[in-house]
């Protein structure tokens, strides 16, 4: 009886547990990648997450949501924001209710998000096959897919919200299985909330998902009910839509489809699309795991009946992985091809389902022996692989991008300066760092840095006219701000030729030997002559300010 | 005897999300040094969504992952559409889930009424 018990309570809680360890390894080790320092955003490593994180802030602080920061919009209130609300929103209510710092709470949701995707694989295969192990299987593979420098990219350069829309992506999926099987309320409406989600979220990844939204509609509206259900269904799976695209569609639409970079079609070569992109296609993947690809897709293949629509998914998503970017605008390749990431969602529970159909119900079958011991085994063994390149890739990571002594002077002018001052940095910008200073930055390249240090010591002379750029967002949204519920206007945006002397705090890093003696004879040209004062000395950091007039 | 399995299986379901978010907390707590996070995961995220999820057809373990994941999709699309009309504050971000949570209990107790 107490063996029979045991037995039991073992079956019931083993893939509850499993999954369980699965979802909070894979969360820890994905924060790991990130560790975000409580003091600086010091392992933050590129512009998309120092970006989010500081718009995070922006909307805890003031609240608004619709526009960007005026310190990214050249001092401009109310440019709108084409950026997106649901992670930032997200972000901001911990940062709200907690007072933490934006980069940690941004980073940790984001690696909270990406783990959510184990049990949601687990979920969506287990709707699709009724399969518990298999299930299960299928997210032990997800917990650290390999080469894990290759699949995990997104998540440490801080393409967050691929990541972040890549789980709502299968939140959408899971909804819209449920509601292809059964087409009630709750599923309809839960389906309405993840796609409108999806749409404020990431809303490129909707056309993973749109054909197959669109037959759904067609299903309800010719399904055999009488008229008052089939109302109350549509209305059930198309109301939430339809508020969120009522109040987010005019910026959504005025965003994207007047900008060029998104709205104009061409054939492009494959050099042309891959260019500047580090992801990898399937070749990424190793041998082994093409082959149970392989195997997985031919077992798919043979049970075509049952599985006919999640091979027209797999076939479609494919398509659009590997064939649109030949085609689509400029702007949306640029997003396609980084969705090559989520290559291991679609890949790899295929190759779990080889393994699972040809070797692990071969060996329950021939030999005695619980199919889910059989799948921690092979668990421990996945990971167990993973684990040496994890460790390799927290060593590469372990630099820091904007590191405390930065941050420090970053933030004093955060503090210490009218919130609408004009900053310009002489420190070799790099990424997004200077959204630190919560001010209109006009940041000069390492490489106009380098080239003006460079004739600095070859003609003896110092040029003080720079020719890089603002900081800005708002370019975006082509500087447009909203004057009606769809009528926008633009602002000017600010020339990028601009003399030194044009602002009202200057920054320089003492980089290295030659640059100090630049920037020694940069600030003797700013303080002798144009009357600026050293307002902070810190570390390699110095910031003079101009005279009041 | 019906009544006796919904009670067990809303302490159950309150008991998941403690244990979980005891070991969320562990994994933030090694991050942050403190267990704010959690707490206000737990509060805006987890909590509103746990009313709509009771007595629902899915299996705990389904339940579990559907409040957080519909958590995570609601609140802050709910917190957009409000932002879309007025500037967020703190007591928006409180009011939203609270509503959100008081309107699952109101939602249930019609629904078990019936």
């Amino acid at each position: 009886m107490d063996v029979k018990l045991n037995k039991e309570i073992i079956q019931k809680y083993s893939i509850p547990l499993l999954l369980l360890i699965f979802f909070f390894l894979g969360f820890y080790i994905r924060a790991s990648w990130i560790d975000p320092e409580l003091t600086h955003p010091g392992n933050l490593k590129a512009a998309n997450a120092l970006y989010h994180s500081i718009i995070s802030e922006f909307i805890a602080n003031t609240g608004d949501t619709q526009n960007y920061p005026y310190f990214l919009a050249e001092n401009h209130d109310n440019v709108f924001s084409i950026v997106s609300q649901h992670f930032a929103i997200t972000v901001s209510s911990i940062i709200k209710i907690t007072n933490l710092s934006n980069w940690s709470i941004a980073a940790l949701l984001v690696s909270f998000f990406s783990a959510l995707t184990i049990p949601l694989i687990f979920l969506i295969v287990k709707q699709l096959t009724n399969s518990e192990a298999l299930s299960l299987l299928s997210a032990s593979f997800l917990v650290l897919p390999t080469p894990v420098e290759t699949w995990f990219y997104q998540m440490y350069i801080g393409l967050w919200l691929q990541a972040a829309g890549l789980t709502v992506l299968l939140i959408s999926i899971y909804f819209l299985i449920r509601s292809f099987q059964e087409k009630t309320y709750p599923n309809l409406i839960a389906l309405g909330v993840a796609i409108s989600a999806l749409f404020i979220l990431f809303p490129i990844a909707l056309i993973f998902i749109l054909p197959f939204l669109l037959i759904l509609l067609a299903f309800l509206v010719r399904e055999k009910v009488p008229q008052r259900e089939k109302v109350k269904k549509l209305a059930s799976f198309m109301i939430i839509p339809l508020i969120a695209n009522s109040l987010f569609l005019p910026i959504f639409l005025e965003g994207y489809f007047t900008n060029s970079g998104y709205s104009t079609f061409g054939v492009k070569s494959f050099d042309d699309i891959i260019q500047g992109q580090r992801v990898q296609g399937i070749e990424g993947f190793g041998i082994i795991i093409i082959v149970l690809f392989v195997l997985g897709s031919l077992q798919l293949l043979l049970n075509f009946k049952k599985y006919k629509g999640t091979i027209i998914f797999l076939l479609y998503s494919f398509a659009l992985l590997f064939l649109l970017p030949y085609i689509a605008p400029r702007g949306i390749t640029v997003y396609l091809i980084r969705m090559w990431v989520y290559l291991p969602i679609l890949v790899l529970p295929i190759a779990a389902y080889g393994l699972y159909a040809i070797i692990i119900k071969n060996i329950t079958k021939n030999i005695k022996i619980n199919e889910i011991l059989i799948i921690g085994i092979i668990s421990v063994i996945l990971i167990g692989i993973a684990i040496p390149q994890t460790k390799e890739l927290n060593k590469n990571l372990s630099y820091e991008n904007v590191d405390a002594t930065k941050y420090k002077a970053f933030n004093w002018l955060a503090t210490h300066t009218d919130p609408y001052s004009n900053v310009f940095l002489l420190e070799g910008a790099y990424q997004g760092e200077n959204y630190y200073t919560q001010r209109n930055s006009y940041t000069v390249t390492i490489e106009e840095l380098q080239q003006k240090v460079n004739q600095f010591f070859t003609t003896q002379t110092l040029s003080t006219d720079f020719h890089s750029g603002y900081s800005n967002a708002a370019r975006w949204s082509l500087y447009k701000y909203r004057t009606g519920y769809y009528s926008f206007e633009q602002y000017e945006p600010l020339s990028i030729d601009v003399h030194i002397d044009d602002f009202d705090y200057v920054v320089v890093q003492n980089l290295n030997e030659p640059v100090t003696q630049y920037n020694q004879a940069i600030l003797a040209y700013l303080i002798d002559n144009k009357g600026y004062a050293p307002v902070y000395e810190q570390d390699s950091f110095i910031i003079v300010k101009k005279p009041a007039i | 005897m019906e009544e006796n399995k919904k009670k067990s299986e809303l302490n159950e379901l309150i008991v998941i999300g403690i244990v979980i978010s005891l070991l969320m907390g562990l994994v933030l707590n090694s991050f942050l040094d403190t267990l704010k996070f959690t707490w206000a995961y737990l509060f805006m995220f987890y909590l509103p969504m746990l009313p709509w999820m009771y007595n629902s057809k899915e299996s705990l373990l389904e339940k579990v992952i559907l409040i957080n994941v519909l958590g995570l999709i609601t609140i802050p699309l709910l917190l957009a559409m409000v932002g879309a009309i007025i500037n967020l504050n703190l007591t928006i971000y409180i009011l939203v889930p609270l509503v959100v949570f008081c309107v699952g209990i109101w939602f249930q107790k019609k629904r078990l009424s019936v």
